[in-house]
C-alpha cells in the first residue's frame, strides 16, 4: 500500500471533516425560534439576563469568532449544557451511546450474517426454487416497515402471549440482587427489538450479496475453477464468496460505523433509552446542543469509517489504488 | 437534401430492431411473475387511490363519527381512531399521500441526480472530482439525523417533508448515472455528434440522457419504495404534517394510543398491510428491470 494513496485519502477525509462540520455550525445558526428562551425564559425576558446569557453562550462575539470557539468545543468534546436537561451534553449522550451499542452490537452483525449467507445460499441456487422462496421474502421483508414488523412481533408474543416485556430495557423500579439477575432481565428485554431490527437490516444484505454472487459467477476465474474440477462447493467458498465479500466489505463496515447512532423507530417503540430515541426527543423539544453534539458525532464517525472504507478497500483490491 | 434508397432502408431498419428489442424487453419482463405481481399489485393501489374518494360517502376528517376507537362495524369496516373518524377513510386517503410522496421526491431525485451526474461524468476533470466529493460527503451522512434537522429548519409541512427526502436521497441516482455516461461517451455516435459540432447541452440532452435513462429506470422505481419507506419512518417519530394524514401517521397515533396493548389490530394492521403492499410492489417492479438490464440476473 502506498503512502500516497493513504495520504491522498487522508487529504480528502480532512476537506470532508471541515466541510461536514461546518455545515453542523451553519445550519444551527438558522435554527428557527429563540434559543436564549429556551435556556430560560425568566432570565431571557429581562434585558440584562438576555446580554448575560448571550455572553454565557458566545452569541455576543461576531460570527467567525463564534465559529473559531464551535471548531474549538466540537474538538474537546465540550457540547455545552443541555437546554432540557440542564446537564452538559458529553455526560447524556455518553450513557445513550451505551444503550445503542448493547442494541445495535446484538442486533446488527446478527442482521448482516443472515443477509450474507442467505445471499450466498439463494445466488448458489440461482433460478431454482430455494433462490426463489428466499429472494421473494427478503424482498417483501425488505419492504416491511421495522417498527410496524416490531409492533406485529410485540403484539403476538407481547401482549397475547406474554412472553416478552413490552417496553424499556430493564424492568423499571427493578431492584437487582446481583448482575447475573440484571444481565438476565437486560436479555430478556432485548428479544423483540434484537429480532425486528436484524430482521431491518438482513434483506437488504442478502440482495446485495446474491447480486454480488451471481455477477462473480460469470466471471472467467470460475469458470477456470470448474473446469479444474473443483467441487462446486469449492467453487463458491474459494473463488465466489470472497470476491463478492469485496464489494459489500464497505456496507458492512459503514453500517458498524453508525451503530452507536441506534435504530431510531425501533427505539421509540419500545422506549429504548439510545441516542435514536434522544435524538428524535430533542428535535421536539428543539433541544439544540443534544442535536448539534450528536450530529457532530455521527460526522466523525461516518467520515474516520469512510476512510477506513478507502483504506481497506484499495488494500483488498488492487485496482482502486493504482487506477 | 434527398435521402439516397440505401439511407432510407437502414432508417427503416433501426425502426424495426428498436421496436424489436423494446417487444422483447416488454416480453422479458412480463415472463418474470414477481415483475407482474407487483405491476397487479401496483395498478390495485392507483386504483384505489383514484376511484376510492369518488366511492366513499363519508368524511374522514370528521370527529366523533363513531365512538374512540370504536370496533370495527358492519358500515365502518375498519372502526375507528382515537378522535372517532373513520380508519378505512384514513388508510384510502393515504394511498393518495404516499403515491404523491413516493413519486415527487423521485422527481426531485431523479433532477438533481441525473443532472449532476450527466455533468460530472461527462466534462471529468475537476468538475468531476467536485461533484463526487459532494456526492460522497452527501451519501455518508446518515439520512435520518440530516432529516430531523432539516424538518426543525424548513418546517414540517407536506411539500417540505417532499423537498427534504428529495436532497437527502439522490447521491445513488447521482453515482449510477454517472457511471453509466461514462461508458456511454465513449460511443461512437457521441463522438460523431462532437466531429460534426454539437454543443455539450445537445449532446448531453439528445445522446446520453435517452440512453443512461432506461439504465437506472430499476434505481428510479426503487427510490419512489425508499420515498414511501422513509416518509413513514419520519410520520412513526414524529415528523409530518398533520393536515395530510399518511400511513406513517396512523401507525404512529396507533402506537400512542396504546393500541398494540388494547388490542386494537384496525389502527394498524390495514395502514401496515397497504405499506408493505405498496412498498413491495415497487420493489418486484424495480428488480424486475434489473433483470432486464443485467442478463446475469436472470435464470440460466
Amino acid at each position: 500500500m502506498s503512502i500516497r494513496f493513504i495520504l491522498n485519502r487522508l487529504f480528502y477525509t480532512f476537506i470532508m471533516f471541515i466541510f461536514v462540520v461546518t455545515l453542523n455550525f451553519a445550519l444551527f445558526r438558522l435554527m428557527p425560534g429563540d434559543p436564549l428562551t429556551m435556556v430560560s425564559k425568566e432570565v431571557a425576558s429581562s434585558p440584562e439576563g438576555r446580554a448575560t446569557l448571550e455572553h454565557l453562550y458566545g452569541l455576543d462575539k461576531p460570527m467567525f469568532q463564534q465559529y473559531i470557539d464551535y471548531l474549538k468545543s466540537m474538538t474537546t468534546f465540550d457540547f455545552g449544557i443541555s437546554f432540557h436537561y440542564k446537564q452538559p451534553v458529553i455526560n447524556i449522550l455518553g450513557d445513550k451511546i451505551k444503550n445503542s451499542l448493547i442494541l445495535g452490537i446484538a442486533a446488527v452483525p446478527l442482521g448482516i450474517a443472515i443477509g450474507i449467507i442467505g445471499g450466498i445460499i439463494a445466488s448458489s441456487r440461482h433460478g431454482k426454487k430455494t433462490d426463489v422462496i428466499i429472494t421473494t421474502s427478503s424482498m417483501i421483508i425488505y419492504a416491511i416497515p421495522t417498527f410496524w414488523f416490531a409492533m406485529i412481533l410485540l403484539m403476538i408474543f407481547g401482549v397475547k402471549l406474554g412472553w416478552v416485556p413490552i417496553n424499556s430495557m430493564v424492568t423499571p423500579g427493578a431492584n437487582f440482587l446481583n448482575n447475573m439477575e440484571y444481565i438476565k432481565d437486560l436479555l430478556h428485554h432485548l428479544i423483540v427489538p434484537v429480532i425486528s431490527y436484524s430482521v431491518a437490516i438482513f434483506g437488504s444484505y442478502l440482495l446485495i450479496m446474491r447480486g454480488a454472487m451471481i455477477d462473480v459467477f460469470t466471471e472467467d476465474y470460475v469458470l477456470t475453477a470448474r473446469a479444474k474440477g473443483l467441487k462446486e462447493k469449492q467453487v463458491i467458498m474459494r473463488h465466489v464468496v470472497p470476491n463478492a465479500l469485496l464489494p459489500i466489505s464497505t456496507t458492512v463496515i459503514y453500517s458498524l460505523a453508525i451503530i452507536f447512532t441506534g435504530a431510531f423507530s425501533i427505539e421509540v417503540l419500545f422506549s429504548w433509552p439510545g441516542m435514536g430515541k434522544l435524538m428524535v426527543e430533542s428535535v421536539n423539544r428543539r433541544d439544540y446542543p443534544i442535536m448539534q453534539a450528536s450530529n457532530y458525532l455521527i460526522a466523525v464517525a461516518v467520515i474516520l469509517a469512510n476512510f477506513i472504507m478507502d483504506v481497506v478497500y484499495g488494500y483488498l483490491d488492487p485496482r482502486i489504488r493504482i487506477g | 437534401m434527398v435521402e439516397t434508397q440505401d439511407v432510407q432502408n437502414l432508417r427503416q431498419r433501426e425502426k424495426e430492431l428498436k421496436k424489436k428489442k423494446i417487444y422483447n424487453n416488454v416480453k422479458l419482463f412480463f415472463s418474470n411473475k414477481r415483475a407482474v405481481f407487483g405491476v397487479l399489485l401496483l395498478g390495485l393501489f392507483i386504483a384505489m387511490s383514484a376511484l376510492g374518494p369518488i366511492f366513499y360517502e363519508y368524511d374522514h376528517f370528521k370527529y366523533f363519527l363513531g365512538p374512540r376507537i370504536g370496533m370495527p362495524t358492519e358500515e365502518f369496516k375498519l372502526g375507528f381512531d382515537e378522535m372517532g373518524r373513520d380508519v378505512f377513510g384514513a388508510v384510502i386517503y393515504g394511498t393518495r399521500a404516499s403515491l404523491a410522496i413516493g413519486l415527487s421526491v423521485t422527481l426531485i431525485v431523479v433532477l438533481i441526480g441525473s443532472t449532476l451526474g450527466i455533468v460530472s461524468g461527462y466534462f471529468g476533470g475537476i468538475t468531476d472530482i467536485i461533484i463526487m466529493r459532494i456526492t460522497e460527503v452527501v451519501s455518508i451522512i446518515p439520512t435520518i439525523p440530516l432529516i430531523l434537522t432539516l424538518s426543525v429548519i424548513i418546517g414540517q409541512s407536506f411539500s417540505n417533508i417532499i423537498i427534504i427526502l428529495g436532497v437527502t436521497s439522490w447521491t445513488g441516482t447521482c453515482k449510477l448515472v454517472r457511471s453509466q455516461t461514462l461508458s456511454i461517451k465513449q460511443r461512437n455516435y457521441v463522438e460523431r455528434a462532437k466531429s460534426i459540432g454539437a454543443s455539450d447541452a445537445y449532446i448531453m440532452v439528445k445522446h446520453i440522457l435517452p440512453n443512461v435513462f432506461p439504465l437506472i429506470f430499476s434505481n428510479i422505481i426503487l427510490t419512489v419504495q425508499g420515498a414511501i419507506m422513509s416518509e413513514s419512518t419520519l410520520a412513526f417519530l414524529g415528523v409530518g404534517d398533520p393536515n395530510i394524514p399518511t400511513w406513517g401517521q396512523l401507525l404512529r397515533s396507533a402506537r400512542e394510543q396504546g393500541a398494540i396493548t388494547t388490542g386494537s389490530w384496525w389502527l394498524f394492521i390495514p395502514a401496515g398491510i397497504c405499506l408493505v403492499g405498496l412498498a413491495s410492489s415497487f420493489v418486484f417492479i424495480g428488480y424486475g428491470f434489473d433483470e432486464i438490464n443485467n442478463p446475469k440476473l436472470r435464470r440460466r
